[in-house]
């Protein structure tokens, strides 16, 4: 799938871009093409996505299907410090723990834990275990969980919604991670006012 | 990261709600039955999102006291100068202003935390600033110890 150029924002148009690593790797996202700037880190960007790739193959691993980035990664920005993201799972598989066992068998690494965040010269606040390693965070959202965030209107926002938008409440698009090409054009979430 | 004052009486905003949140996922969780270690389970991605945000607020709220961490790397560079801004009550078009620029080449400079940055370009952020940085260089032992 093709990705539609950035907005006057700096963001992608709303709706959900399916790519492959392979296409990730290829789209502007990595190689800059068409951004516009002479400091556009496509080495660093492509080191994200590789990380990134190790990652999502451990979930998909463990039978979560529907991974999605988000953040800077996915904005106009040069040089985003990480890849923030989140994948759908659900709710008794991640209550259990079953989730965390049976990726843990892949990598020590996951962990929603707060007390096992921990402080790093380049970033201002704690950060998780994933992210000291892989400059990656995923967060687990299962059906019906809120983020606590809420749109414009102060409706209450899934936690997918709230990726799906700025921090000034603009609506943006997100990368979902696929094993094979998708062909048609992406789906748009519509908030309900 | 949090750079301008919209952003961070948001973020606070959002705090107070991302509380009242994790009460009613909660007690959600709970009304269901889950056992104890399974709502907290449930709960510890809004508790380490809600961290997050909370870090970057007392952030914020430390630089426009003037409390900057030690530059102890070059390339926190382009963070301080953001820092500096702020404790300085600077908006970004002000700073634009100062600087000869567009105040959009203002915010596409922070976004990217000045990445790349010359030290030219540094000195006249700081300059247009006011402000001024030393450097000192530590001992070996100093170094060892950090």
């Amino acid at each position: 799938m093709l990705l539609p150029p950035f907005t006057s924002q700096g963001v992608l148009p709303p709706g959900d871009y399916a790519l492959t690593f392979e296409e990730l790797h290829g789209s502007f996202l990595v190689t800059g093409q068409g951004s516009g700037s002479a400091m556009w880190d496509s080495v660093w960007r492509g080191q994200l996505v590789d990380n990134l790739e190790v990652l999502v193959r451990q979930l998909w691993a463990v039978g979560i299907e529907r991974v999605f980035i988000d953040g800077s990664f996915v904005e106009n920005k040069d040089h985003p410090g990480d890849i923030d993201g989140y994948f759908e799972c659900d709710l008794r598989f991640h209550l259990s723990g079953a989730l965390e066992r049976k990726l843990k068998a892949h990598d020590d690494i996951w962990t929603w834990k707060s007390s096992s965040r921990q402080p790093h010269p380049e970033s201002i606040k704690r950060e998780l275990p994933m992210w000291h390693k892989y400059r990656v965070e995923l967060y687990p959202h299962t059906v019906g969980q809120l983020s606590g965030l809420k749109d414009r209107f102060g409706n209450d926002l899934q936690f997918p919604s709230a990726f799906r938008q700025t921090r000034r409440f603009q609506p943006k698009g997100i990368v979902q991670l696929v094993k094979e090409s998708v062909i048609f054009p992406p789906s748009s979430e519509q908030e309900t006012p | 990261m949090i750079r301008t004052e919209n952003e961070y009486q948001q973020a606070r905003e959002q705090l107070k709600r991302n509380d009242e949140f994790i009460a009613t996922t909660r007690a959600s969780l709970e009304a269901e039955e889950f056992s104890p270690e399974e709502v907290e389970r449930g709960l510890e991605p809004l508790v380490s999102f809600r961290a997050a945000l909370e870090e970057e607020v007392a952030w914020y709220e430390s630089v426009r006291r003037r409390e900057f961490p030690p530059l102890s790397r070059l390339s926190d560079l382009g963070r301080l100068l953001i820092a500096l801004r702020i404790a300085n009550t600077l908006s970004q078009r002000e700073l634009a202003k100062r600087l000869g620029v567009s105040e959009a080449q203002v915010s596409r400079d922070e976004k990217n935390g000045y990445h790349g940055i010359t030290i030219e370009r540094a000195q006249r952020v700081l300059d247009a600033l006011h402000e001024r940085i030393t450097a000192r260089v530590e001992e070996p032992q100093e170094l060892l110890a950090a």
